[in-house]
């Protein structure tokens, strides 16, 4: 019950037309379309940031339970009040703030539906790319908070891939931005981290958002099949063949019959299955695309591939597909729908698992879903009028669970846990695993008030983990843990006592179990762990006298599984980029991740440090491509995040979290990659340009035309190693595209013509050594300087303020090098001094960017826009980390601001200026 | 259990997906769950299982929908969302729970066989200018004037006009004048009985040897083509009429000023969502010189309710918050007129527009 001055005071702040409390308004609120309800207190409906604020805050103070509710379409339960309190609907807010075309991004707010945005940016040729098959009438904070997926995320993404940044509102009412139009803002991904929290972390009240040009064409084909295992080793032998289509989706014979029955779209009623597939992009490869996907149609045994001959056809396909959940109350009144995702190849066997389970249980069982992600839809059909058949249906669907992760799968792929798939949780999470995501649940919301009940089962019992006596000396540390390699730093070649910063001892784990032991002595005798070779930077703040104790991952180094037909590879933490690109080559695959220096560099240092190169415009950035990764924390517990699927919303995903912490939440040990096809044929368009203005405006055309370049990068010509035979002027632009060989060379056409018409010379660059050695260059220039030649400047702005920045650094000296599509901007070696780098930084500031400046690939000092939401931010952050590593062990210097230790603005130079 | 309400079963077939929402007039003006097909369902549904009361709080967003079936057009399960509510309706309308605008307009039905409650009588005189009078008995044909386009003053010109075409084209039709009594339209789609009214009016045309119906307005076509027995009448829409005799040659549209002029056509929900009559106003349209139609991003099929119907007299700011959203749809357009098929529809957008302000849109 809700107190009547708590009532009067909701009134005052949203209105009272939107204070909803009739019988009616309650039970309309108090369901989603899965099969549980609620009933809720009482039901607001703000109409700004503020007003949720103040909502959020009345709450937070009496320890209302608030549950956030968009169109309430969602499929687990995630928007059903079970705890009662306040249903917070955001579908008032649903405005289109900006479509910002230079950025290739859109401001929206939550209750804007799906389909909307994509009516708004169809003018302009641009869309957002998930597409869920609500997305009629799903809102996009709620596709948000589930991180919803759709057909086409098989080859864009999820909506994780497409969040830049948000503006939410925590438990305790605190305003925050998180992400925004740069690339690179400082401190923990939070966007990543509350993309998918399903409603428990927070409200959003914007989103930015990342659209892309249109494909230039489209080609669907509908595939059938006499035989279901036939479907599904089709749709394994197409991912395995390096073939990623836009869309490949299955519908099985039932399914197919309901949607029949709903919509009479002519679908051939006699198939067992069929597939939808498409495929888009630049137009001269699509048919070559149908071809190769046909003959593998043709080799698994498809009846008949089918392709839709114009526009109508293919509406009318998509027509059946996103109306098929609900096409199957002709079959039946009630469904449950599972989510369960699992590594593709195992989809044949899911299969024939799913229909067993359905004849055990006397269950109707459908099948509509993406096959592509392995994300599988098992739909049990039955009459609630039976009795005792929802718990049937409930037992049925727990065993679909069970299968799924069973054969290395996960329980959800864009659904969420909610409250239907809470007890399934344990399937896939340790105990270890579950308590991490509280550990960020009590960061963010203490009090437990924000959408309870959902995602995290209830509090396990505390089993609690005997506590060793705690080491004094680093004596002790070796006699307590007697099974792991030591090593005394003085026998180390190499001590860095100079800057104090020398281990007194080192330990060489085996294993991740020896890692998280050794982590949590260190973090019981008070010491400071410095990870290597991952990063370097354990420095300790002034004033911090502890010892510090190297942990050498080095023995770390193996893959551990490499599956080549689902694309993925699992690697340990100190396996180095190149040995992972060595192994991902031999399979005709590769890693999308560039460094300066990948013969030294490991996945863990990258990880952490969320180092990306040119062709992040193409293949996004770790968060982008990682799965799943193994972590050791400092209370002595190893967690897994995500798993090996391509799509997975079960839990918090806290590898967005650990993926450039810095090493200040955890040592990740282990990680799991979605890997890219190598591509057939690749192409550099090299031009030239005298005026930086005209590179820059040329590189903004690439990147918003359909065209589909890997990396778009402006660099001056004084690069080394970068610097291109006959290259004249003083700037230069490249271009990189991998595609089959008919489209890179259709698109080097149409990139060159570009160029010369915004007045380049076209400089010509042979395919093969010089190509390579002119990527190597640029990827190896945006990496670190040898400290006696300087220090490295990174600013990140938004795309479209670039060229301003660029001007800015006229006078720093060193080299330049922009990536044009993702806004970072990089100049080295570069000699500077606090007064100069706050100068610079302040105008790069007013920019809305930020600006690091790095020695030794560590960051030193940081320069970035301020506002109370940002503050709020990175107390939110701190929070996390206090949960994390309440004692600082873990790089307690590191340059993350939030983390307190930063020296923020030049004032490291200026104290290193004062001490020489 | 509470009442078990007829239509129970159906009602189990919605499984909450919510897709009824993304064309539903009263959620866009209001937002409001409870007056979506998804939210009326549920809430009927939990009346029967006796989670719910029925009462005003289920009634009112009841009567508030205007049945416009585009939840019917959206629903992937194929759910009988009109039949579901209709009887729900029906249910209600012996109770206290009638709005007083629905019982006043049954009372005024009932008493002067019209909606607004004047003299029956008045009905001919709208087509008196046009129409040789008395109008030919030997006929087989009627045209059957309708409570608005026959008593509204704002809407007569509707009524006048469509009989100075058929007058041009010697179209011989009867006149009921006062024997003509009101459809039943209002206490129809609120589930009212009108029993009467069907029998007084099926009597009349079969005493009078009509064999087909001709009406300029939505309300009656629906209704008779719906609630009445036309096994022996064929019922037919100006719309329908004038395509027709356009497409035969009779209507000589060379005449006209060929003036360019850009229009946009809004489908009555009576007529198009729920009769599939979209093209005979188009050939319309296309065949007068000079007119050229661009069409709203919603139409046809998926056209939007322009807030009129019987929920106009439920909830008026409603209404006009519907309206306001049509008008704007088709403002977007830039076309300098509306057209529509249905006098309600003409009625209601007409306002709005004039609400909306700048006036370029007639």
């Amino acid at each position: 019950m809700i107190a009547t001055h708590v009532f009067e005071e909701l009134q005052r702040i949203v209105g009272p037309d939107y204070v909803l409390d009739t019988e009616e308004d309650l039970f309309v609120f108090g369901y989603d379309a899965s099969l549980d309800r609620g009933d809720p207190d009482l039901v607001v409906l703000p109409g700004s940031v503020e007003e949720i604020s103040l909502v959020m805050r009345l709450a937070h103070r009496y320890r209302i339970p608030v549950t956030p509710r968009g169109a309430g379409t969602n499929l687990s339960g995630g928007s059903v009040p079970i705890h009662g309190g306040l249903v917070l609907a955001t579908t008032r807010l649903n405005r289109i703030l900006e479509i910002d075309l230079p950025n290739r991004c859109a401001v929206v707010e939550p209750g804007v539906f799906n389909l909307a945005l994509q009516q708004a940016l169809q003018p302009h040729g641009y869309q957002y790319a998930p597409d869920p098959a609500s997305q009629k009438v799903s809102t996009l904070g709620g596709n948000i908070g589930e991180n919803s997926g759709g057909p086409h995320c098989l080859k864009y993404g999820v909506t994780l891939n497409h969040i830049l940044g948000l503006e939410a509102v925590l438990p305790n009412g605190d305003v925050c931005r998180f992400g925004g139009r740069s690339p690179s803002a400082s401190g923990y991904d939070m966007t990543g981290l509350m993309v998918g929290s399903e409603g428990t972390l927070g409200v959003f009240t914007k989103a930015l958002v990342r659209i892309v040009p249109k494909a230039e064409g489209v080609r669907t084909l509908l595939v059938l099949f006499d035989n279901l295992g036939d479907a599904g080793r089709t749709v394994s032998a197409i991912i395995s063949a390096g073939i990623i289509p836009a869309t490949l989706e299955m519908m099985d014979r039932t399914v197919i019959d309901a949607v029949e029955r709903a919509t009479q779209a002519g679908l051939p009623q006699d198939v067992a299955a069929l597939l939808i597939i498409e495929v888009d992009g630049v137009e001269d490869d699509l048919d070559e695309q149908i071809n190769r996907i046909t003959a593998v149609c043709d080799r698994e045994g498809a009846r008949e591939v089918r392709p839709a001959r114009d526009q109508t056809e293919r509406d009318e396909l998509w027509a059946s597909r996103r109306g098929a959940f609900g096409a199957l109350g002709q079959l039946m009144p009630s469904y449950l729908v599972l989510d369960g995702t699992v590594p593709r190849t195992r989809l044949p066997e899911v299969l024939e698992g799913v229909a067993e389970i359905g004849e055990r249980f006397n269950l109707p069982v459908g099948n509509v879903f993406h096959a592509g992600d392995g994300n599988l839809h098992p739909l049990f059909l039955f009459d609630p009028r039976e009795s005792g058949i929802v718990e049937r249906v409930r037992a049925a669907g727990a065993e679909i669970l069970r299968l799924c992760t069973q054969v290395g799968g996960t329980i959800t792929g864009e659904h969420g846990i909610g409250l239907e798939k809470i007890t399934a949780m344990s399937l896939i999470f340790s105990d270890a695993d579950i308590e991490a995501m509280r550990a960020v649940k009590r960061a963010l919301d203490p009090e437990g008030i924000m959408n309870p009940g959902k995602i995290l089962p209830a509090h396990r019992e505390e089993a609690g983990m005997e506590t060793p006596p705690a080491a004094e000396t680093v004596d002790d540390l070796r006699l307590a843990l007697p099974d792991v390699a030591w090593v005394k730093s003085t026998d180390e070649p190499e001590g860095d006592a100079a800057n104090g910063t020398a281990p007194v001892l080192v330990a060489l784990p085996k294993t991740a179990e020896q890692v998280a032991r050794v982590l949590r002595a260190i973090d019981a005798a008070e010491m400071i762990a410095q990870v290597r070779p991952t990063h370097a930077r354990a420095e300790r703040s002034i004033g911090d006298t502890r010892d510090a104790v190297a942990v050498d991952l080095q023995r770390l180094n193996g893959i551990l599984d490499h599956d080549i037909d689902n694309l993925t590879i699992t690697v340990q933490a100190a396996c180095t980029l190149s040995n992972v690109q060595k192994a991902a080559r031999a399979a005709g695959q590769w890693l999308p991740l560039e460094v300066g220096d990948p013969e030294h560099a490991t996945i863990g240092g990258i990880l952490s440090d969320n180092v990306s190169g040119p062709r992040r415009l193409r293949y996004g950035t770790a968060r982008d491509i990682v799965l799943g990764m193994e972590v050791a924390l400092v209370n002595g517990e190893i967690i897994h995040c995500g798993g090996r699927t391509v799509k997975n919303v079960a839990g918090y995903d806290l590898s967005r979290l650990f993926i450039g912490s810095e090493g200040t939440l955890g040592i990740i040990t282990a990680a799991t990659f979605r890997l890219q096809p190598l591509p057939s044929a690749a192409a550099t368009a090299l031009a030239s340009f005298e005026a930086v203005d005209s590179a820059f405006a040329y590189a903004q055309r690439i990147c918003s035309s359909t065209l589909c370049p890997s990396a778009v990068q402006v660099f001056d010509d004084r690069s080394d190693g970068a610097r291109p035979p006959g290259a004249a002027a003083d700037i230069m632009v490249a271009v990189l595209f991998e595609a089959s060989d008919a489209v890179v060379r259709r698109q080097l056409r149409d990139t060159q013509m570009a160029a010369r018409d915004c007045g380049a010379d076209v400089v010509d660059l042979p395919h093969g050594p010089p190509e390579v050695a002119l990527w190597e260059g640029l990827t190896r220039s945006g990496g670190e300087v040898p400290e006696e030649e300087g220090v490295c400047l990174k600013a990140s702005l938004s795309p479209a303020k670039l060229v301003e920045a660029w001007h800015l650094l006229d006078g720093v000296g060193g080299y330049r090098q922009a990536c044009a599509g993702a806004g970072l901007l990089v100049a080295r070696p570069v000699r500077t001094d606090g007064a100069a780098f706050n100068r610079l930084g302040d105008r790069i500031i007013k920019l809305g960017g930020s600006l690091v400046v790095y020695r030794e690939g560590s960051a030193l000092c940081r320069l970035e826009p301020t506002s109370v939401p940002i503050e709020n931010a990175r107390s939110a952050m701190q929070r996390i980390r206090e949960e994390f590593d309440p004692k600082r062990t873990l790089s307690p210097r590191s340059c993350a601001s939030f983390s307190g230790h930063c020296e923020k603005s030049g004032d490291a130079l200026l104290a290193e200026e004062s001490a020489a | 259990m509470g009442d078990r309400l007829p239509g129970y079963d159906e009602m189990l077939r919605c499984t909450r997906c919510g897709y009824c929402q993304a064309s539903c007039p009263t959620f866009d003006a209001a937002h409001d769950e409870r007056s979506t097909a998804r939210g009326l369902i549920q809430l009927l549904r939990g009346v029967t299982e006796g989670s719910v009361s029925f009462g005003a709080g289920v009634a009112m967003p009841l009567w508030r929908c205007p049945d416009c079936r585009a939840c019917v057009q959206h629903c992937p399960g194929g759910v009988r969302i009109g039949e579901i509510l209709a009887s729900a309706r029906r249910s209600l309308s012996a109770t206290t729970l009638l709005p007083p605008s629905l019982q006043e307009v049954r009372a005024q039905i009932d008493e002067s066989h019209n909606i607004q409650g004047i003299a029956n009588t008045e009905r001919a005189s709208a087509c008196v200018t046009s129409l040789p009078v008395p109008a030919d008995e030997k006929a087989d044909s009627v045209f059957w004037v309708g409570c608005l386009s026959g008593l509204d003053p704002d809407l007569r010109s509707i009524a006048h006009s469509f009989c100075g075409i058929l007058s041009a084209l010697d179209e011989s039709v009867q006149l009921l004048g006062g024997e003509e009594w009101c459809c039943g339209y209002p206490l129809y789609t609120a589930g009212l009985p009108m029993e009467e009214l069907i029998s007084h009016n099926t009597e009349i045309l079969r005493r009078r040897g009509i064999r087909r119906l001709i009406t300029a307005c939505a309300h009656g076509y629906h209704t008779w083509k719906e609630a009445y027995p036309t096994e022996s009448v064929e019922v037919v829409h100006a719309c329908e009429f004038l395509a027709d005799a356009s497409d035969a040659g009779r209507i000589s549209w060379a005449n006209l000023s060929a003036e360019p002029l850009l229009v946009t056509y809004h489908d009555p929900c009576d007529l198009g969502r729920k009769h599939g009559i979209y093209d005979a106003p188009r050939r319309v349209l296309a065949a007068i010189p000079g007119v050229e139609l661009r069409e709203m991003k919603r139409s046809r099929a998926d056209s939007f309710c322009c807030g009129g119907s019987s929920t106009e007299r439920v909830d008026l700011r409603q209404s006009d918050a519907i309206a306001a959203l049509r008008i704007a749809e088709a403002e977007s357009t830039g076309a300098m007129a509306l057209v529509t098929s249905c006098p309600q529809c003409k009625r209601v957008l007409s306002a709005a527009a004039t609400r909306a302000g700048d006036g370029s849109m007639s």
